[in-house]
């Protein structure tokens, strides 16, 4: 008898639950602009951050996600960062279907507790706290909350009510409370074209924005903060691990890293510095003695990922970096600095953000970037040191670390400094060679190739790749040449220049197209750009172009006896705003000829009704570049 | 006489390793080791095992039973800092219940520093301790200083529980090993079976020796009143066992190289494995493994979590009454049942042939589940509704081939119904899989189907059928090379699985980008896809387009190539030698016909010579025809591979193939002015 009642009540109870809907969360509540382009949308982001000292602090969160097809689900993903120093307390989430309707109280063991590390890293202290749903059906929407406690107010999150592509934002709402013995600094980005409401009052900021549509990604568009809106925050006290701080601009905030995160770190044996007193005995200028310590360095260290240490920020003592012959970034630019310092050249540490360009923000003192690299000021140009590469030459930039502001510290503060940008002529590919092509079409080549400034890094790796990897990139870089036959690849990368010269050569049967008595030839052999950008139909962003370059080609070509030019195309020359392209083909004599081609990008923003004349200008070029000349067999041959 | 020399020759190579057959001592590292630039026998090597050493033996203890303890020693050379990457190490633990462990962890680097050797011990705070997981942790560290000509070595002891499990011995690495001595001792009371890998056989020997197993445990003291005290007493106690011994003794064993096309590159590596098959406890009273693919699967089906679950019908009853009602054929019932299932339970990407502890019926309340709880599902179902349905387990690709008859050499399972035909194949994780047509992660190897009463058998995974792409093209061309037109492109089989998997998730727009891109930049106008969903059918691309620069126009003269936008520019077979099979997860074929009006004024003034060639044994074909009629070309292009997969020594004559079939394609038709439009 009890049983029956049991298992009544458990249907009623089953029963309720499946009436639980909340109409605010079913999609027929959604304006249609919001779901054009949309693979999810942000229904509502509440930050609730409450700063009760300099070294507590609290962020709320709840999020309810509506997601639309499959490409979204990760807009749905509850991701959670925590360490040793923050704990996440109150978690949970729900899923409901398109009506509203709970479907699903994800329980606490789904949610998935692992090592942030990703890759091999010696020892990692972030950890993520994760769920990821599997949906039955789309759409569904969840929700969900979380709490974390932290003590580093060092890192106060952003508000960033639109986050990244094909996301649309109904409404993101920040609140950031704080006590009366702290002054919050902050900065408001690319608010222009959006309704922002702002509610801010005393101890309190707060942000609004509601009904944001979502933006299409189109390629070859600006780095997405650089147009969406967000607004970055700094208290003039913080705590970082154990650590306090107080800054109110860059050279305070310098000062602050300075003397809590690397100072006393430069420690070095005395074998080590009299190793490096040798090393630079008798030299005078302190940037070749910079020359000399970098390649020391170099051939004594090697990168290894390592996040420990105060939330990731304190380098490793140079002691353990030069006992191991290892450290992450930070590391080997500490050690970098005090090998330097052992060699009496002055250096600074630098933060910058590394990979995709982005500035650090530099109107706000604050913690920023991912990477760290090393300044040694010179009367000439200043010398930016990559410590975690060892085959790099000494100064050389590429494009994971050029041309964007960087906070260098300095034992008197921080200041904001630009590194190393390459002009477009800069960017150079000089390509000059030769090839004959035989009677029965066959083609046997040499071609020299050198590689300057971003070109070079594009490059510079292929001489440590093996034998076989080699003659496999050859095969592919010559791509529009079928049965390419590799018969000698020469490699070399000029460490005091940064120029990286290629000799390669090779032959290939069939090169020459026969159509009876007639043979095609492309008259371009060794470069021909296939970069055409995609056609987009009503383009949104801006184009740009992030780096521009000149690739010059001069090449001689003998061709077959017993052949004549029939036809072959004139000098062509095409000028637009984004570059210039010209080809032209001397005749030398009969049986020769002289094949020229200069290709010119300039690197630039222009806007989005611009793209579809790049997009023409790029298709004229892989035309073009695809010219050939016929040959007719003599008659009497 | 030229025998005697043969024989002695024979001896002599026989005996000579056993000249320097030194015991090679961890932290003795020889000056010529050190000053070696480059490893002789693969001068591409950045680095190079120069010796691996691995004893796996029994241990008994009092309380926690038997433990299997291994030790490792391995000495790596290190060349040149693309070689550094070898001298770090992630030892990973399995913490689930019982803790794998890791003791002893010796390691130093080796470097000359002039005519001296010079060693640089890894400190115990250098070794880092990582929770991976909720199952797995792991001991991390990188050797120190290292340099170009370091040599680096390591050794250590892995206790654990675990002790049924013997990993797999691995004999072969992405960079060479110039020695490798392995050494396994199991004491008789386990049987241990053991293969080598098919692809590169490695030599294990076997020898019996006797052994005394000493132990400690303790038992409870009797106090003088009868009772039990709290104290407890110390025993020593020993068995003496038979030993089986398995030594591996091999030497410079090549490089592992990743090549394109290939199912999965563990398949190929050298290794041995062994499994338990017998386990005689204190008892007396042995306990059997599984030992053949029959038992195996018997073994599975018995499982709470497999068999068992096929018997739970009540939750779906209700719903396959409605889903079948009204269907007579069996035909009819499977594609519903089918299409229940697939839009019922999600696959949450988990391949598992087992159902977690919560079985079945959760996965079909929550609508999510792994692999077996979504096809023992469909099997149920079937079943219940009256159809010979049965569970097929299949190991994955990435999962490999097993080498041994064992429960893990199965990670998934699908649904298969045997008829008078043959057998049908359902895979219910896949939105776009379809009969016999599933997924490529399930194109592995071989399946093995379960009946009811646990007989089994293998069944065929691949498709009979041809993954096949059909493009029928018609242009009219104008005087300058500008094409418009209309293309029409089918799928089907494997080819449509994947296109539906990549395509459909694609809003409209996007598509349109994307089919533009992947046909030259084409410009298209309209654009319609039928049988988006329909995964018994073909999908099918209707596309109207126009493209500009289709052909060199030189002189009055135009040079069109025949399949125009279509013509396949490059060999994908670039590598001069294989090792391994190349792969194509199935038989495939593409066919091309292409209609092409000319522009007015124009006449064909020669075209491309037929070609028909295939390669031996039926393995593959090519054939081209270009026809013209009056004011049109015509072109009919065939493609076909009649293999899933292709042994290595067909890829000369696959590349040939293609790089025929290329050729021919870059031949043009010309085109010659006679008159004024």
């Amino acid at each position: 008898m009890k049983k029956i009642i049991l298992s009544l009540s458990s249907i009623l109870l089953s029963f309720f639950s499946v009436f639980s809907q909340d109409l605010e969360l079913s999609v027929l509540s959604i304006p249609d602009s919001l779901k054009e382009n949309a693979n999810a949308i942000i229904r509502l982001e509440d930050t609730k951050i409450d700063i009760s000292s300099s070294s507590k602090m609290t962020i709320h969160k709840t999020m309810i996600v509506t997601v639309f097809n499959k490409k979204g689900d990760s807009d749905g993903y509850i991701t959670m960062y925590y360490d040793d120093h923050s704990k996440i307390k109150n978690y949970s989430a729900l899923i409901y279907n398109s009506l509203g309707v709970e479907i699903k109280k994800v329980k606490n063991k789904e949610f998935k507790d692992i090592s942030a590390a990703n890759g091999f890293s010696l020892y990692e202290d972030n950890r993520v706290l994760y769920y990821r749903h599997v949906p039955q059906s789309y759409p569904y929407t969840i929700k969900y909350e979380y709490e974390i406690n932290t003590p580093n107010t060092a890192f106060i999150p952003k508000w960033i009510p639109i986050n990244g592509f094909n996301e649309s934002t109904q409404k993101s709402k920040y609140t950031l409370t704080y006590p009366d013995d702290i002054a919050i600094n902050f900065r408001e980005y690319n608010f222009d074209d959006y309704c922002i409401e702002n509610n801010s009052s005393e101890n309190t900021l707060s942000y609004t924005l509601k009904n944001a549509k979502a933006i299409k990604y189109e390629n070859r568009s600006p780095f997405y903060l650089d147009f969406e809106p967000y607004v970055q925050f700094a208290a003039n006290k913080f705590h970082l691990a154990g650590v306090d701080g107080k800054a109110e601009n860059w050279t305070e905030f310098g000062n602050w890293m300075y003397q809590n995160l690397l100072k006393g770190r430069d420690e070095l044996p005395e074998a080590t510095k009299v190793e490096i007193k040798n090393l630079i005995n008798g030299i005078d200028d302190p940037i070749e003695r910079a020359r000399l310590v970098y390649d020391y360095m170099q051939k004594k260290t090697r990168y290894i990922s390592i996040q420990i240490g105060i939330g990731g920020w304190k380098p490793m003592l140079a002691d353990d970096v030069d006992r191991l012959g290892y450290g992450d970034c930070k590391a080997l630019t500490n050690y970098t600095q005090s090998l330097l310092k052992a060699a009496d050249v002055h250096s600074y540490y630098t933060i910058i953000y590394a990979d995709t360009k982005r500035n650090i923000n530099n109107d706000l003192a604050s913690i920023q970037g991912n990477h760290a690299i090393l300044m040694v000021p010179s009367q000439k140009d200043t010398v930016w040191l990559e410590c975690t590469n060892q085959k790099v030459p000494f100064g050389y930039l590429g494009n994971f670390t050029d041309d964007r502001d960087v906070l260098v510290v300095t034992p008197e503060g921080g200041k904001i400094l630009h590194t190393k940008s390459y002009s477009d002529t800069e960017n150079k590919q000089l390509i000059t060679g030769e090839y004959s092509i035989d009677i029965n079409g066959n083609i046997s080549a040499k071609a020299k190739i050198e590689s300057y400034g971003v070109q070079y890094d594009d490059n510079y790796s292929i001489a440590d790749m093996d034998p076989k990897d080699k003659e496999t990139y050859y095969k592919e870089f010559f791509k529009n040449i079928n049965n390419l036959n590799i018969e000698g690849i020469t490699v070399k990368s000029d460490d005091k220049t940064a120029v990286f010269t290629e000799d390669i050569s090779f032959n290939a049967g069939n090169y020459g197209v026969f159509s009876g008595d007639r043979m095609l030839v492309r008259i371009n052999a060794f470069n021909v750009n296939d970069n055409v950008p995609k056609r987009i139909r009503n383009r949104k962003l801006p184009l740009e172009i992030k780096y521009g370059y000149l690739d010059k080609d001069e090449v001689i070509i003998n061709l077959p006896e017993k052949f004549q030019i029939e036809a072959m195309a004139n000098e062509k020359t095409v000028e637009t705003k984004f570059g210039t392209y010209k080809i032209s083909i001397e005749k030398i004599s009969e049986q020769q000829l002289k094949y020229s081609r200069k290709l010119l990008i300039k690197h630039g923003n222009y806007t989005a009704n611009d793209y579809d004349d790049y997009r023409k200008f790029r298709k004229k070029i892989n035309q073009l570049d695809n010219s050939k000349i016929v040959l007719v067999r003599n008659k009497n041959s | 006489m030229k025998i005697k020399i043969a024989l002695l020759l024979f001896t002599l190579l026989f005996t000579l390793p056993n000249v320097d057959a030194q015991e090679v001592k961890f932290g003795k590292v020889s000056k010529k080791e050190l000053e070696e630039k480059f490893y002789p026998q693969d001068t591409s090597a950045n680095a190079v095992i120069l010796y691996k050493k691995q004893r796996t033996y029994f241990d008994y203890d009092g309380t926690e039973g038997w433990i299997l303890r291994t030790e490792v020693h391995t000495r790596v050379k290190l060349y040149n800092k693309d070689g550094f990457g070898f001298a770090s190490n992630k030892i990973r633990l399995y913490t689930s219940g019982g803790k794998d462990e890791v003791v002893n962890i010796k390691a130093y680097t080796h470097n000359l520093n002039g005519n001296k050797i010079v060693k640089t011990k890894l400190e115990r705070k250098d070794v880092f301790r990582e929770e991976t997981s909720k199952n797995w942790n792991s001991k991390n560290f990188t050797m120190p200083n290292l340099k170009n000509g370091s040599v680096v070595e390591w050794k250590y002891t892995i206790s654990s529980p675990y002790f049924w499990n013997i990993d797999d011995v691995i004999c072969q690495y992405k960079i060479p090993i110039k020695e490798l001595k392995v050494k396994l001792q199991i004491p008789e009371r386990f049987t241990f079976k053991y293969l080598p890998s098919i692809y590169f056989p490695v030599k294990v020997n076997t020898s019996m020796i006797s052994k005394t197993y000493n132990f400690n445990y303790r038992t409870p003291e009797k106090s003088g009143k009868g009772g039990i005290s709290a104290k407890t007493v110390s025993h020593n106690g020993n068995m003496k066992l038979m030993e089986n011994i398995y030594t591996i003794n091999e030497k410079n064993i090549p490089a592992l190289k990743e090549e394109p096309y290939i199912d999965n590159i563990n398949n190929y590596r050298a290794m041995v494995d062994f499994e338990i098959s017998a386990y005689i406890p204190r008892t007396g009273i042995p306990e059997y493994f599984n030992t053949t693919w029959e038992d195996v699967t018997k073994k599975i089906y018995e499982s709470t979590y497999f068999g068992v679950q096929l018997d739970k019908k009540s939750h779906f009853k209700e719903d396959l009454e409605n889903i079948i009602n009204g269907l007579t054929s069996q035909n009819e019932k499977i594609t519903a049942i089918y299409n229940f299932v697939k839009s019922k339970i999600k696959w949450n990407e988990v391949n598992r042939k087992y159902t977690s502890k919560d079985g079945i019926k959760k996965a079909y309340k929550e609508g999510v589940g792994n692999v077996a709880e979504i096809n023992l599902t469909l099997v149920a179902m079937l079943k219940e509704a009256g159809i010979t349905a049965n569970p097929v387990l299949v190991s994955t690709r990435n999962h490999g081939i097993p080498l041994f008859p064992t429960s893990d050499g199965f990670n998934y399972v699908i649904a298969g119904i045997e008829n008078n035909n043959g057998v049908i194949l359902l895979d219910a994780t896949e939105k776009y899989s379809s009969a016999n047509n599933l997924p490529l992660r399930a194109l592995n190897w071989k399946g093995r189907l379960i009946r009811e009463h646990g007989s089994s058998t293998t069944v065929d995974l691949y498709p009979k059928s041809y993954s096949a792409k059909n493009v029928k093209l018609s242009v009219k061309l104008d005087e300058e090379g500008t094409i418009e037109g209309l293309m029409n492109t089918s799928y089907s089989n494997l080819r449509a699985l994947e296109y539906r998997d990549t395509y459909n998730v694609l809003s409209e727009d996007e598509l349109i980008s994307k089919l533009e891109e992947k046909n030259s930049g084409i410009e298209i106008e309209k654009f319609r896809i039928n049988n988006k969903t329909e995964v018994a059918k073909p999908i099918v691309e209707f596309l109207f387009f126009s493209k500009e620069n289709n052909a060199d126009i030189i002189g009055n003269k135009i040079y069109l190539s025949p399949l125009l936008f279509l013509t396949t520019k490059e060999n994908s077979f670039k590598q001069e030698e294989r090792l391994y099979p190349v792969d194509f997860g199935s038989a495939w074929k593409k066919d091309f016909t292409v209609a092409i009006q000319i522009p007015e004024g124009y006449t064909v003034e020669s075209k491309p010579e037929d070609l028909a060639v295939s390669m031996p044994e039926n393995l593959g074909s090519f054939v081209i025809k270009t026809t013209v009629t009056n004011k049109k070309i015509n072109v009919l292009m065939q493609t076909k591979i009649n293999v899933a997969k292709l042994g290595p020594n067909y890829y000369q004559d696959l590349k040939e193939l293609f790089k025929q079939a290329i050729e021919k394609q870059q031949e043009k038709i010309i085109l010659v002015k006679t008159s004024q439009p």
